[in-house]
């Protein structure tokens, strides 16, 4: 068979290639190598310029081209590298040559390879995965600086919603304040009655609003109170049972009677849930969950980091459930760590935090196959002997006392509406701010500081603070829309959230 | 479309006109950060909400937007990554214009599910191109249109492109180039 090419194809088909003449000098090259090696010489001999890149030597191409033996050059003086084989020709030889990319191909395009050089697809496809991959870092730096931009922009929501609701829970408790002051007078027309309670009640459903604009900020709405948490856990244990499950029974016993704890109430129930969902978790086939209560002594913690001194309030779930090997338990606390499947790792994670929060701690233990003991402690503020739980309001009803409290908020109306709310049991003054709470303070001796947080000038953590140091056994009372940082407050000083319910705030102090 | 379509458009609303337009095309599209993963293949019709988004943004026609994000195309892949698969691709505008095809034979070779146009050189004379483009795309000839006044610029040429010739997935365009006069 017989084929014929023209000059033109020969360039298309091999654009490397080169004829020499049957002495072997170079009489024409194709285009791409023209482009890429101009230092080769029409009429110079072809081995001048190459050597066989095989190991044998090459003095003659007509063996080669007649057993169409592949040949590899390799350019004595250059980087460059080619292959395929010699034809026979009539005046020569025809090397059909293509290049054997090395990595230094750089410069090397499209049209220096024969179409289906199979050398061209992979090395466009290696280029274009590695530019591929150039980008994908790119964009993943990206979303990462956007999803720090989404992150700024969600905290600064969140910062402005607490901003607001701090403000929103000022402005509601002075009307909340002041309806039920009005509330208190004799109202003989039903209607202007009714219209006041319309207030209180509308000024009740805003504050479940900021609340919800609170939650946005990240802050905590639960007040820390003192309560006594065996009540607390009485009169929740219709709940407990229900997150036992019908298949577990729950074992109650409270032996921490008259041991106050100042705490979020809401808090503590919710770790006690949380605790009472991993036992029933670890208990598929059933059984008892024990729910017991006791004071003990900080050396009585076993538990790293526990408090060195005071007692406790040790609120003990003890299962029979699966238990933990060791390597569970070492990570039980981590954050996201769960061995369930459709667990979230949240749940003990958040237990400690909340133990921490109220400068308590958890201890916990598990023998594989046996069942596991956590235990939450909370610091006792209180230990009342012969107490009944709703002791607050009985010695607030029997004392009826004229108690001095110091009552402080640069708001006028919350002032005077609060002052008017505790002068009928106790003798109450006020001051604006807090350089005029010191000076009262220093003036006269007064049995509780009730301030407001954030105002003017010094605030009014710093007040107790300063009141702390130079009025020891003054009690505080801390209130503001604004839940402060835990880290920033004495443990036996209270707080109260705003809008003030002004009972709450009476047991608050007859608490103290 | 694929991803990358996303983020130059990005890239030239942010070079015109500033990040506050930018955001409010992607808040007029429903785009987000999301969208502009260059190696995703989107839905086109995600890519044509943000085309139109970004033509009322900057009050232009979508045909004009598109032209003009075409010609804008060319720089963007020359200075990113792509910069040297293009120079791979032929150092000339004719030679470039033939091998569109293996370029984009590697491409979907790591994208499989892009569509890809298709460009063949049906004549060269000095001075003139006429190039056939086929997708099954339709409606972006104005893309196409500004990709070659890119080219030609990449090249250093100055000309003019028209179509010839159309048909709905199929057009002929005739390009006309001499070297652009050095400036003074």
């Amino acid at each position: 068979m017989t084929v014929s090419l023209s000059q033109q194809q020969i360039d298309t088909l091999y654009p490397a290639h080169i004829f020499v003449d049957p002495k072997h000098q170079i009489t024409a090259v194709g285009p791409s190598l023209q482009r890429r090696a101009p230092w080769l010489r029409l009429g110079s001999s072809l081995f001048d310029h190459f050597r066989s890149a095989t190991g044998q030597e090459v003095r003659d191409l007509g063996p080669l081209a007649r057993d169409s033996t592949a040949i590899v050059i390799a350019a004595r003086e250059h980087r460059l590298m080619l292959a395929g084989i010699a034809l026979q020709l009539a005046n020569g030889f025809l090397l059909t040559l293509n290049y054997v990319p090395s990595g230094d191909e750089i410069d090397l395009e499209f049209s220096d390879f024969a179409p289906g050089d199979p050398h061209l697809s992979n090395l466009l496809l290696i280029r274009v995965q590695n530019a591929l991959i150039e980008e994908s870092s790119a964009v993943a730096s990206e979303l990462t600086i956007e999803r720090q931009r989404v992150v700024d922009v969600i905290d600064r929501v969140g910062r402005m919603s607490g901003y607001l609701a701090h403000d929103l829970n000022n402005f509601l408790s002075v009307i909340s304040l002041n309806a039920k002051r009005l509330l208190r007078t004799e109202m003989r027309d039903e209607r202007q009655r009714h219209c006041v309670d319309v207030i209180v009640e509308t000024a009740e459903r805003c504050a479940e609003f900021t609340q919800g604009m609170m939650t946005l900020a990240n802050q905590k709405s639960d007040s820390r109170l003192p309560f006594p948490v065996d009540k607390i856990i009485a009169d929740a244990s219709a709940l407990f049972r229900s997150a036992c499950g019908t298949r577990i029974g729950l074992h109650v016993s409270l032996e921490s009677t008259g041991a106050i704890v100042n705490a979020a109430s809401n808090g503590l129930v919710n770790s006690i849930i949380n605790l009472l969902i991993n036992s029933r978790q670890a208990m598929p086939t059933g059984g008892t969950i024990s729910l017991s209560t006791q004071v003990v002594c900080a050396s009585e913690i076993e538990s790293p980091g526990a408090p060195t001194s005071g007692k406790f309030v040790a609120i003990t779930i003890d299962d029979q459930g699966s238990g933990m090997p060791p390597d569970v338990l070492d990570r039980a606390f981590e954050l996201f760590f769960s061995t369930k499947d459709s667990g979230t790792g949240v749940g003990l994670a958040s237990v400690r935090d909340f133990a921490e929060q109220m400068e308590g701690c958890v201890s916990l233990s598990s023998v594989e196959g046996v069942g596991t003991t956590v235990s939450l402690y909370l610091p006792v503020v209180e230990q009342r002997h012969g107490v009944n739980h709703d002791e607050p309001t009985a010695r607030l009803e029997e004392q009826n006392g004229r108690r001095k409290v110091l009552v402080v908020d640069d708001e006028d109306y919350a002032l005077e509406a609060l002052a008017e709310f505790l002068e009928d049991d106790y003798c109450v003054t006020t001051a604006r701010d807090a350089t005029e709470a010191r000076q009262r303070l220093e003036q006269d001796r007064h049995d509780v500081l009730v301030t407001d947080v954030i105002m003017h000038g010094v605030d009014g953590i710093e007040l107790a603070h300063w009141a702390a140091r130079h009025r020891p056994g003054l009690h505080v009372i801390l209130m503001s829309g604004f839940v402060p940082d835990a880290a920033q407050l004495s443990s036996d000083w209270l707080f109260i959230r705003k809008p003030i319910d002004p009972d709450m705030l009476c047991r608050l102090i007859e608490s103290r | 479309m694929y991803g990358m379509i996303h983020r130059a458009l990005r890239r030239m609303v942010l070079d015109e006109v500033g990040q506050q337009a930018w955001l409010a095309i992607e808040s007029r599209s429903g785009t987000s950060a999301a969208d502009l993963i260059s190696v995703i293949v989107y839905d086109d019709a995600a890519t044509l909400d943000l085309l139109s988004a970004t033509a009322d943004q900057l009050t232009l026609p979508l045909p004009d937007l598109l032209e003009k994000f075409g010609c804008f195309w060319i720089t963007f892949i020359q200075q990113r990554s792509y910069g040297a698969i293009m120079d791979y691709a032929g150092r000339d505008f004719a030679s470039f214009l033939r091998n569109i095809d293996r370029l984009h034979v590697a491409v979907l070779a790591t994208m499989p599910s892009a569509i890809m146009p298709s460009f063949t050189v049906l004549e060269t004379t000095p001075g003139a191109v006429r190039l056939r483009y086929s997708s099954r795309r339709k409606g972006l000839e104005p893309f196409v249109k500004g990709l070659l006044r890119g080219l030609l610029n990449k090249f250093g040429l100055e000309g003019t492109v028209e179509i010839v010739e159309g048909g709905d997935n199929e057009m002929d365009f005739l390009i006309r180039h001499e070297e652009r006069e050095p400036a003074r």
